[in-house]
């Protein structure tokens, strides 16, 4: 789920934050201090269809009040649930009319979010992530992706490679000028190319995402890794001593991509021992 | 759907019956001017939706909008009253809406679009 906090005061702004990933502990949730970077992340995410899920809004902003923001944000995602975060009870009504979900009084507390998403009678906390899926990776041979069993295809043959890098790095966190060396060896890390890199970072993450395994991808400012403890994978058996990982090793490892030889070279040197 | 009304002024709960009715023309509309009668009926019946005044006598809506809830926890709750002034109060028990009467065709289906 993709969640968006907006209130002009940075301390409260961290706060605010800090409660709310206490609530969603797997969700991205995004914070601005300004109404109109706020309107500007909701176009991005709708540009890229995804979703804004919720919006906790303070209503006294600088420039525009969070009643008006709330409602650009409801023509550009007609489907969010707008939470008012505020010290004054005097919008109260207007919250009503124009169709919000949760008033809050400032300072807001991770109990206080989580009564107000238990009052709307949805199953929030599953919305994702319905049953535990079954997310197996194989690398040996060309790389692939299974959930519950069904290969994935992912939209784009450089998200597959993106996926397949972050299988690799086993958990390590990369940064998107590295993304850009490995997908696109021979290219300048210019702002073409970065902004390339986030296409491909958006359309891996909407495939996960459609597939209900969004949070196996954890993202903090310019840095993604994989979360390897919610996935299988045979390199990882393989490691770990794994004598049914070992002799499924035939010697190739991820073979569509060139950057996985150094890894190869290293699981065979092993596999041979 | 059952729909139960609730507005201890005889009058106004005529005027919110033909009202609601005439949004909701298929659904069942029953009207009490009593809230210690709704919830009784309430204890009885699987009511979907409630419109209750805010300011009644016997019991507030705020105590028959809890009791509705715990009853069952799906119901749509919608308070009415003649001021905005209780709104804080009914974003604390997490109603689903709070209508400024008189109570129009159009504020309901306002209350319904979200």
């Amino acid at each position: 789920m993709n969640i968006l906090a907006v209130d002009d005061e940075r301390l409260i702004l961290d706060d605010m934050k800090v409660e709310l990933r206490k609530v969603f502990e797997n969700d991205e949730i995004v914070g601005f201090e300004g109404g109109n970077e706020a309107i500007d992340y909701a176009n991005d995410l709708a540009a890229h269809d995804e979703k804004l899920d919720y919006a906790f809004l303070d209503i006294n902003l600088r420039g525009m009040t969070g009643i008006e923001l709330a409602k650009k944000l409801k023509d550009i995602h007609h489907e969010t649930k707008i939470i008012f975060c505020t010290a004054y009870s005097e919008y109260a009504y207007d919250a009503f009319r124009m169709h919000a979900v949760g008033y809050l009084l400032k300072p807001v507390e991770a109990k206080h979010i989580i009564e107000t998403l238990d009052a709307l009678n949805i199953d929030w906390r599953n919305a994702e992530n319905k049953l535990p899926k079954d997310i197996r990776v194989q690398t040996f041979g060309n790389f692939e992706l299974f959930v519950d069993n069904r290969q994935v295809s992912f939209q784009r043959e450089k998200a597959k490679e993106l996926f397949a890098y972050l299988i690799d790095r086993n958990g390590a966190a990369i940064t998107t000028g590295e993304i850009v060396s490995i997908l696109w060896e021979d290219r300048p890390n210019d702002k073409t190319t970065l902004n390339q890199a986030h296409t491909i970072i958006s359309s891996m993450k909407k495939t996960l995402k459609e597939l209900g395994i969004g949070n196996i991808i954890v993202k903090t400012w310019n840095h993604i890794a994989a979360d390897t403890s919610k996935i299988k994978c045979d390199v990882y058996d393989f490691y770990k001593g794994d004598a049914i990982a070992i002799n499924s090793y035939r010697g190739e490892y991820m073979a569509q991509y060139s950057w996985a030889e150094m890894t190869n070279a290293d699981l065979m040197e092993k596999a041979h021992r | 759907m059952v729909i139960m009304l609730v507005q201890n002024n005889k009058k106004e709960l005529k005027n919110l019956i033909s009202c609601v009715a005439a949004v909701f023309p298929e659904d069942e509309v029953v009207g009490f001017d009593n809230p210690v009668r709704a919830m009784d009926y309430a204890s009885a019946h699987t009511v979907d939706m409630c419109f209750a005044d805010v300011e009644m006598k016997c019991t507030s809506g705020f105590a028959l909008a809890e009791k509705l809830r715990n009853s069952n926890r799906n119901i749509r709750i919608n308070l009415m009253s003649d001021v905005i002034d209780y709104a804080i109060d009914a974003w604390k028990i997490h109603v689903n809406d709070y209508i400024v009467k008189p109570v129009t065709q159009e504020a309901i289906r306002h209350t319904i679009e979200a």
